[in-house]
């Protein structure tokens, strides 16, 4: 299960637009668990039923009203269940002032309470939309992932096999590079999305050119910086006793986070040019997401015609010449 | 074989782009695969220039590498060693 310390929040989601008000470094280093939300305003009121110690908790409009028509005392009592049932953060919207009493549960408890200039309603999507990336599981792999002709093809394949040449021929014929190498993988939606890490954003390695600049080079439209991955292309050496796929009706698939992607097996030799063969992959796969499988179809083709022959081989006379 | 050791950086440029180059260089030496990560993050290939420059690690931090295959031992020692003398460097 995945977390994010709440620290996180305070550092990365500058969106967000939080600040702290009490329950310093014990409380940041709370952990959240859930992209989801709760406004627990019947908390305050005794019923703490529901009450999630995972999600992020929100007070908006109606709960820090309702706290600032309280006595000091009642504030102390109502919001002492919502800090001792260590709910992992408070986040108070539209920058409503926290109650002196909430502050100092707060830091007694070690309950992180952030503030937020933004409305609970555009701070809930935001929040959702930041939790959901944070959080998805996520993983790396050593690989190039390139858009050709809007599909996410991504290249496997030992060291020196040369997956940056080809990816690089790829981009010569004016496909997109999202990242060489190195291919952070984040599950969204049973989606599989991947993006190249920061530091080597667009930059490739090609043995004896060393690092070049793809943007630099190609400009703009030559690269991109995310995508969904929809097909995986292993190169692997050419082995004369293994069978390759030569038809294509037998599916494989590639799991990475346990969602299984197309997989192609592809052998390489000198001859081969592989960077056409991933090209026409990747229109084979376009072709299969509008519903039509060459290698279906013409199996299909070819067993109608069999049992055509058939037909007709069973109905001839004796005796009579095949044409 | 798997073997697993942490090592610091302890010359002043950190694993700057010329180090790197020594250390990939020095990984491919070896039939293990070697793989770096720092503190909990995502391991990255040893024998990758691409990857080796991802962990952007700077003079002090500490990197653990692991080896994996059969001259894993070997290999273990001979990264540490790179590391210890700072690359090579003054």
């Amino acid at each position: 299960m995945l977390t994010i310390p709440v620290s996180q929040l305070l550092e990365e989601g500058s969106e967000l637009r939080l600040s702290q008000v009490a329950g310093g470094e014990t409380g940041l280093a709370r952990h959240i668990s859930s992209a989801r939300i709760q406004k627990p305003g019947l908390v305050l009121v005794g019923h703490t039923g529901g009450l999630h110690a995972d999600r992020i908790a929100i007070f908006g409009n109606a709960e820090m009203t309702f706290l600032q028509e309280m006595e000091e005392r009642d504030v102390r009592q109502a919001v002492r269940s919502l800090v001792d049932n260590s709910v992992c953060v408070l986040v108070i919207t539209k920058d409503y002032r926290s109650p002196e009493a909430l502050k100092n549960e707060a830091d007694r408890a070690g309950l992180a309470v952030l503030q937020t200039p933004l409305l609970s309603s555009s701070f809930i999507s935001r929040l959702t939309a930041y939790l959901e990336d944070a959080l998805a599981p996520s993983t790396s792999l050593h690989g190039v992932l390139i858009d050709v002709l809007g599909v996410g093809v991504l290249i496997l394949g030992h060291s020196s096999i040369g997956k940056s040449e080809a990816a690089l021929d790829l981009v010569l014929r004016g496909h997109r590079l999202v990242a060489d190498d190195i291919v952070d993988v984040k599950l969204r939606r049973n989606n599989l999305y991947g993006q190249g890490s920061e530091i080597i954003k667009h930059h490739m390695e090609i043995r004896g050119l060393g690092i070049i600049n793809i943007k630099d080079l190609f400009g703009i439209a030559s690269v991109r910086d995310r995508k969904k991955i929809e097909i995986v292309v292993e190169l692997v050496e050419w082995d004369p006793d293994v069978e390759y796929d030569r038809l294509g009706i037998d599916e494989r698939t590639y799991e990475i986070l346990d969602i299984s992607v197309p997989l192609l097996i592809m052998p390489v030799r000198p001859g081969r040019n592989m960077t056409s063969i991933i090209e026409i992959a990747a229109r084979n796969h376009l072709l299969k997401q509008q519903g039509h499988h060459s290698a279906f179809a013409f199996q299909e083709r070819l067993n109608r015609a069999i049992s055509e022959a058939g037909f007709a081989a069973s109905t001839r006379t004796p005796g009579e010449e095949v044409e | 074989m798997s073997k697993e050791d942490q090592v610091k950086v302890v010359n002043p440029l950190g694993l700057h782009a010329r180090a790197a180059v020594k250390l990939v260089l020095e990984a491919n030496r070896f039939e293990s695969d070697i793989l770096l990560s720092r503190e909990d993050d995502q391991e990255v290939n040893a024998k990758s220039i691409m990857g080796v420059l991802t962990l952007a690690a700077a003079q002090g931090s500490e990197v653990k590498v692991r080896c994996e295959g059969s001259d894993a031992s070997e290999a273990l020692e001979a990264i540490r060693e790179l590391f210890e003398k700072g690359f090579g460097e003054e």
